[in-house]
């Protein structure tokens, strides 16, 4: 049963998200680009005749699905930074919760959500057939760059305007490993340590008729690793930055 | 009687620093005393409060808080003490309300019956019933200031921390603050208040002791501390005269006052407008001990 204490922090987060009407188009805004995609972009590749778009499909949809944890990951990244502008991240540590339950709690519920939402984008746009046991192992996988984006911009912005810079910036990184579609496998080596490559990689396996699922199994692990560890050194630098 | 905090050769220093913050400094605090702790800006009253509440851990010397050495305490430490900040800290976009409803859920222990005072009766105390469904971002700061103070109190602690409890209050908010402060400690609650305004350490504080430097340069009873480092005498003013004569002043020494004759003469012929003595006021004591000014 959920206590007290976190249906009060979730009440408290809905709150400041109702009032934010900036942050509802964030949160709503991967379900509008499904829905977008599943109808312009069948006749996007329509309108082309000497080239086949359906072979960038894996790309596109790639691309669509990490929007929910990367959405996610920034409102709720905001918001943290808003609470560090605000010092009341220092008043919640003098409290008897941890800072660090505190925010994992809240972590947890925004990648909860962003999780359903990774496998209902990829579903409303329909162009790309997967395994669903394999769709949501991708999901689970990606909802934890909703932890990444966090943290990254927790730790390094100084505040909710650096945060705000930072998060258009962070379609790079996300934006980087997409591209290892395009190029020779042994670049993959140097976006292997970006954490965003793995679930990345992940995906175009599970999509790909030559993907082995041993090597769809290898990347699930490394991209849940490789993220969890990013998070913990991203937490070290943001909690030494409070005080 | 056990000390609630005792501090003895404390020192503590900032990574990448080189010198010391906290340089040695010792001092203890009883139960139900209101302690103040004094010093300009930059002095380590802030890092030494940091350190008691165990938002820095690493130090050396002991650093005992409630019978307990800090780095034993655990985040339960929390469940005993309030914490007043010096700025405003808040959830802006929630009510006041809401703020201290959030904060109150964090002290609620499982299967534990509850010491938490109700937020209503809290915002009722500092005088905030009125713009309790008000959003914090539209407070004025004083009343942020006085929702800080309230959530310090949520836990019923018995041990406070107050930073400045009255900066940034018109006088009559701070008069009731400082009211209030006083009514915690004929409840035997335990402050430990850090402020730059004397007035207010003069006022509230049972003991006072002053940091300059991180390091502590006394520690005494504001109204010994006054006599000490006052003159012991008497001021007399009299009146100016019908004709045009000047008000003059008199000055007799306080131990013989009873048998002074000039004095009992001037008090008995001439109309007084003023008698006062000649004790010093803190921030003379802080000036003479410290060498410093407070701002």
């Amino acid at each position: 049963m959920i206590s007290a204490k976190w249906k009060q922090i979730v009440k408290a987060d809905l709150y400041a998200v109702m009032r934010e009407p900036f942050f509802w188009l964030i949160l709503l805004s991967p379900m509008l680009l499904g829905v977008g995609l599943r109808y312009f972009l069948p006749y996007l590749t329509g309108q082309f005749q000497n080239f086949d778009l359906r072979d960038y499909y894996p790309v596109i949809i790639a691309l669509s699905i990490l929007t929910p944890p990367l959405y996610y990951g920034i409102v709720l990244a905001l918001q943290v930074l808003e609470e560090k502008d605000e010092n009341v991240l220092i008043a919640i540590a003098v409290t008897p919760i941890k800072l660090r339950t505190y925010l994992a709690a809240r972590i947890a519920v925004y990648t909860i959500i962003s999780l359903p939402q990774i496998v209902i984008v990829h579903q409303l746009i329909g162009v790309i057939e997967i395994q669903l046991v394999k769709l949501i192992w991708v999901a689970i996988a990606a909802s934890l760059n909703t932890s990444l984006i966090v943290m990254l911009l927790a730790a390094l912005a100084k505040n909710q305007l650096e945060g705000m810079v930072m998060g258009k910036g962070l379609g790079f990184i996300i934006l980087l490993p997409l591209a290892m579609y395009f190029v020779p496998d042994y670049w993959h080596l140097v976006c292997g340590v970006l954490p965003t490559y793995w679930p990345i990689i992940a995906y175009y396996t599970a999509v790909s008729d030559t993907g082995s699922d041993v090597f769809f199994a290898l990347a699930i692990v490394m991209a849940v690793l490789s993220q969890l560890f990013a998070i913990r050194m991203l937490y070290s630098r943001f909690e030494r930055s409070l005080l | 009687m056990d000390s609630i905090i005792n501090v003895e050769s404390l020192r503590f220093r900032y990574p990448k620093q080189v010198v010391d913050t906290i340089r040695d400094i010792s001092f203890n605090i009883d139960p139900g005393e209101i302690f103040g702790f004094l010093g300009p800006s930059g002095s380590g009253k802030s890092t030494t409060q940091k350190l008691l509440i165990r938002l820095l851990k690493s130090y050396s010397g002991r650093l005992e808080i409630m019978g307990k050495e800090g780095s034993q305490w655990s985040h339960d430490l929390y469940q005993h003490i309030g914490v007043g900040f010096e700025l405003p800290n808040h959830f802006s976009k929630l009510t006041g309300l809401e703020n201290l409803n959030l904060f109150a859920t964090f002290y609620a222990k499982a299967g534990v019956s509850s010491n938490v005072l109700l937020p209503m009766e809290l915002l009722e105390l500092v005088g905030l019933v009125e713009a309790a469904k008000q959003r914090v971002a539209e407070y004025s700061k004083g009343m942020k200031m006085r929702l800080n103070f309230a959530r310090a109190l949520l836990n019923n602690p018995e041990l406070l921390f107050l930073d400045e409890p009255t900066a940034g209050l018109d006088p009559v908010t701070s008069r009731s603050m400082k009211n209030i402060i006083l009514g915690l400690k004929r409840q035997g609650k335990t402050v430990f208040l850090t402020t730059h305004n004397m007035h207010d350490a003069d006022e509230l504080c049972d003991r006072v002791a002053f940091i300059v430097e991180g390091e502590l340069k006394l520690v005494g009873v504001p109204t010994e501390l006054k006599l000490q480092h006052g003159e012991r005498s008497v001021l007399v003013k009299t009146h100016a005269g019908v004709n045009g004569e000047p008000s003059k002043d008199f000055e007799y020494p306080l131990a013989t006052l009873g048998s002074n004759s000039e004095f009992i003469e001037l008090i008995q012929h001439e109309q007084i407008q003023s008698i006062h003595s000649k004790e010093a006021t803190l921030e003379e004591v802080f000036i003479g001990t410290t060498g410093s000014r407070l701002s």
